[in-house]
């Protein structure tokens, strides 16, 4: 509970070279809710079930490090099931570190009703029995996770389960490509840990020394201590200025509000940008950088999960007008993408869901290889495995890379990104923004798109059916929470609609797509009520 | 007409320079596959007292556009963010979209303010210049720079974006205020100083055609100054080194503008005393010869561009000193070689500048 078993279990298995598993995610997944629902829905028992049953699944596994719940191993089945196979290993921690580290959070089941920290206590002395017969017992409190990490090593040294003592090297783990757009190529680079490596990343780009660093108070509140020291550690002085990441407040009014940040630490031709957030954060903060001082270096660090595999790359960024969203932008390259998986770790897991649906898109219409991947590791992405994330995140921006290195404005090339789009913001906005989220949205989007292909006979069923599947592995929905006529309303508002035309982006196989325009909304309807729920 | 061809790598566009090129600016914009649809913007004055943008409308309907006339009040204040937002909105509600092309009818304040709104409304739409003030013709059509003020300083705000066609009709030139068309040629003059012996010497010999607004002899001159102008920029797009040589005048020029207030002298004014200063300074250098400031001083008279009043040496000191702190920390200024030819250079012992700074008061 909140002792920090999923980011040491992530690390211990890059480190040892094992995949990670998450026995709450998989059943979250499986489920198609949250535990916290399971818990509200069918009761603990039922959810004890499940637990059990996933323990025995895992522990008919070898090769890797499994993340489970803080009471699994109090019913003796589950903890002899994982002791046969494994090594057990018990993290704990005292009650005001726990609290300190789970927040305000209503997520966690076994803390409601009543004061959390009562409960926690409560819960530790319950737990405390079959805790000590872990095989080892480490009190996390005050310690950093890498500290945790190399303890486990040495244990696991020390009693021969592996053969030679491994250190924890994270930046030797990421990797890097270029993106080639001649003056305004750039380097992604992609990996844990790189949050605390920003400084010493960026440190031969020529940038001036004062810089500004443009955040949300969520991911200050998480990350941005860590890059502020990395960028002090490497002789950088930044500001950290914050605001509001929501898509309401990404408008004019807080754009000015930034200028007039930028103008207060007097920034020069020179001086670095670093945009340190999700989605809204990077389009904001990267236009912002694009239009001072007619452009300033700008250093992309995202933080959400389509903000890594999707708008870090392309150099897309805008603001909304009280007409239409993102109707004021720029095409503007960073100098630099950062990308630290582990962020992708803190994030609600509906939302890393929501991200998953842009690695599919991207691998559907572009690369059967990365999709059969997905396909075959759904268990790893799922409880964010360190190597499976580097390695999706990584193939999802090359491929963006190379579709935005062929096409750098919106041409016919980078439309098919739009794959899933044209409904899923329709969807998206037939619902007021307050239903289905983009990543759900776009998830629907795609199964409509390609049972339109299969209708016109450029796409086989069997293909549809990979699609639905997969989506359906990574707890994303595929058919649609409103009626045809509905969406159809608002498809004919979306922005893309070029002579009149409403164009689609058709899956032909999987890993390859084309545009086409809509023949006609009977098309699209027909489509549509084959996708109705 | 002189047309001029300029090779960015922002974009490849011409310069038309012609006399009562306004009514044939829809035949002008045939061949750039631009949409139907069209936003112009410009000041009230410009359409309603001297009728100009009736006749760019005329033209551009008359060609097969659809256009959408937006007037904003002329001066420096209407290079705001709030304009530019204001705009931005205003033209969306028009119905403009990624397919139109916005095009600036105007002085240097609607160029950049309407090219900082073509460069970002809708991720960059086709931008079209029409110049209508010599400064503008000459100066800001060329080179990409758009942007907006913001309280802390001017063009703090802004984007390089190449217009994908500039037309320079110099029979606007006849309804500018003496003024304000005694400021333009003072970059006309800058152009001439920093690059062109020929054209110097022109301006010498046509001195009174020029300020009698002959419309020949103006389009030959802008013409030639938009072709010194672009040959800058093309060699440094960005800015990064070569453009600086435009500057030429306009580091003691800021802080004439600062010391004697904005408005009380126009830039051009200010330029000249810059450039004047400059040369002094150059001449003291031993990079000058003395006989080249003495016809730049000419010239600038002839012009009427040097103020009776002198502002204070030691008070154009501090805003100078002030304004490269903030830049980079190191005096920089562009230098004469002699008439034709310029070069930065750091000036590190202020002993030079200061004198030259005195000279100006005899």
């Amino acid at each position: 509970m909140a002792t920090g078993k999923s980011s040491v279990g992530r690390r211990l298995a890059i480190v040892l070279g094992y995949d990670f598993l998450d026995l709450d995610t998989l059943i979250a997944a499986e489920e198609g809710m949250p535990i916290s629902r399971i818990f509200t829905t069918r009761g603990e028992s039922a959810f004890r079930a499940l637990e059990t049953r996933m323990v025995d699944r895992v522990a008919g596994r070898t090769g890797c490090v499994v993340a489970t719940g803080g009471g699994t191993i109090v019913n003796p089945r589950n903890l002899e099931a994982l002791k046969r196979s494994g090594v057990v290993v018990a993290l704990t921690a005292d009650p005001d570190t726990i609290l300190a580290r789970i927040g305000p959070t209503e997520d966690r089941p076994m803390l409601w009703g009543g004061d959390k920290r009562e409960r926690i206590r409560l819960l530790l002395e319950q737990r405390a029995g079959s805790y000590a017969k872990a095989d080892l017992i480490v009190d996390a409190s005050a310690h950093s996770i890498d500290y945790v990490v190399n303890h486990i090593l040495d244990f696991l040294t020390l009693h021969r389960v592996i053969a030679r003592r491994t250190t924890i090297h994270l930046p030797s783990m990421s990797e890097s490509f270029r993106i080639a757009l001649g003056p305004r190529s750039h380097e992604v680079i992609i990996g844990p840990g790189l949050l605390g490596e920003v400084g010493r990343l960026v440190k031969d780009l020529g940038l001036a020394q004062t810089g500004i660093l443009l955040t949300n108070p969520g991911d200050n509140r998480l990350f941005g201590d860590r890059v502020i020291r990395s960028l002090t550690d490497a002789g950088f002085t930044v500001r950290c200025v914050e605001f509001a990441d929501r898509e309401d407040a990404k408008g004019l009014e807080t754009l000015t509000w930034l200028y007039r940040q930028m103008a207060a630490e007097r920034l020069e031709r020179r001086s670095p940008v670093f945009a340190l957030g999700g989605v809204v954060t990077g389009e904001m903060a990267g236009f912002a950088a694009a239009t001072y001082l007619r452009g300033l270096p700008l250093i992309q660090i995202p933080t959400s999960h389509i903000a890594q595999v999707d708008t870090s790359i392309g150099g897309k960024v805008a603001v909304n007008l009280p007409e239409g969203k993102n109707l004021v932008g720029a095409f503007y390259q960073p100098r630099q993408v950062i990308t630290d998986v582990e962020a992708l770790a803190s994030l609600p897991v509906r939302d890393f869901r929501a991200g998953l649906a842009e690695v599919v898109k991207i691998a559907a219409i572009r690369d059967g290889e990365l999709f059969e991947y997905l396909e075959q590791n759904v268990e790893e992405v799922l409880s964010q495995d360190l190597r499976a994330m580097v390695r999706f995140v990584r193939r999802a921006c090359e491929i963006k890379a190379s579709i935005v290195e062929a096409d750098e404005r919106e041409g016919d090339v980078r439309s098919i990104l739009n794959f899933g789009h044209t409904v899923g913001h329709a969807l998206e906005a037939a619902t007021g923004y307050r239903g289905p989220n983009h990543g759900e949205a776009v998830a629907m989007g795609m199964v409509v798109a390609a049972s339109m292909a299969v209708r016109r006979k450029v796409c086989s069923a069997e293909a549809l059916a990979r699609l639905r599947k997969l989506l359906q592995a990574f707890g994303l929905p595929t058919s649609l929470p409103v009626d045809a006529a509905e969406v159809l309303r608002f498809v004919r508002y979306d922005k893309k609609i070029q002579d009149r035309q409403v164009r689609f982006v058709l899956l032909k196989e999987i890993g390859e797509s084309v545009v086409a325009s809509l023949e006609s909304p009977e098309e699209l309807e027909e489509a549509l009520k084959a996708c109705a729920s | 007409m002189s047309t001029l061809r300029v090779n960015l790598k922002g974009g490849t566009y011409d310069v038309f320079v012609g006399s009562d090129l306004l009514r044939r600016t829809g035949e002008m914009i045939r061949g750039l596959g631009l949409g139907r649809r069209l936003g112009l913007v410009t000041h009230a004055a410009l359409a309603e007292t001297y009728g100009y943008a009736p006749l760019v409308v005329a033209s551009l309907r008359a060609a097969g556009h659809d256009v959408g006339l937006v007037t904003v009040p002329p001066g420096e204040e209407s290079k705001s963010l709030d304009r530019a937002a204001s705009l931005c909105r205003e033209l969306v509600r028009l119905g403009l979209d990624r397919g139109s092309a916005l095009l600036a009818l105007g002085g240097g304040v609607i160029g950049d303010l309407t090219g900082f709104v073509a460069a970002t409304l809708f991720r960059g739409i086709a931008f079209l210049n029409l110049p209508t003030t010599l400064l503008a013709q000459v100066d800001s059509s060329v080179g990409g720079k758009t942007g907006v003020n913001l309280p802390e300083g001017k063009n703090l705000v802004g984007t390089f974006y190449q217009p994908r066609l500039v037309v320079a009709d110099v029979l606007t030139l006849q309804t500018l205020p003496a003024r304000e068309f005694r400021s333009g040629l003072a970059e006309v003059v800058k152009h001439a100083m920093i690059a062109d012996v020929e054209l110097f010497r022109t301006l010498e010999e046509d001195a009174e055609r020029i300020l009698a607004r002959d419309a020949a002899v103006l389009q030959a001159i802008i013409a030639r100054n938009c072709a010194i102008k672009a040959k800058v920029v093309e060699a440094d797009e960005r800015e990064a080194g070569v453009r600086a040589v435009l500057n030429f005048g306009h580091t003691v020029g800021h802080a004439v503008e600062a010391a004697v207030g904005y408005g009380r002298v126009t830039h051009g004014e200010a330029v000249a005393y810059g450039m004047l200063a400059a040369a002094r300074l150059s001449v003291r250098r031993g990079l000058c010869p003395a006989a080249d400031a003495g016809r730049l001083e000419a010239l600038l008279r002839r012009f009427e561009l040097l103020p009776d009043a002198h502002p204070e040496p030691e008070l154009l000191e501090t805003y100078i000193v002030r304004d490269k702190k903030a830049r980079n920390g190191v005096l920089q200024f562009v230098l004469t070689l002699g008439i034709g030819g310029a070069t930065l250079a750091p000036v590190s012992d202020r002993t030079d500048l200061r004198e030259a700074l005195h000279g100006m008061q005899a």
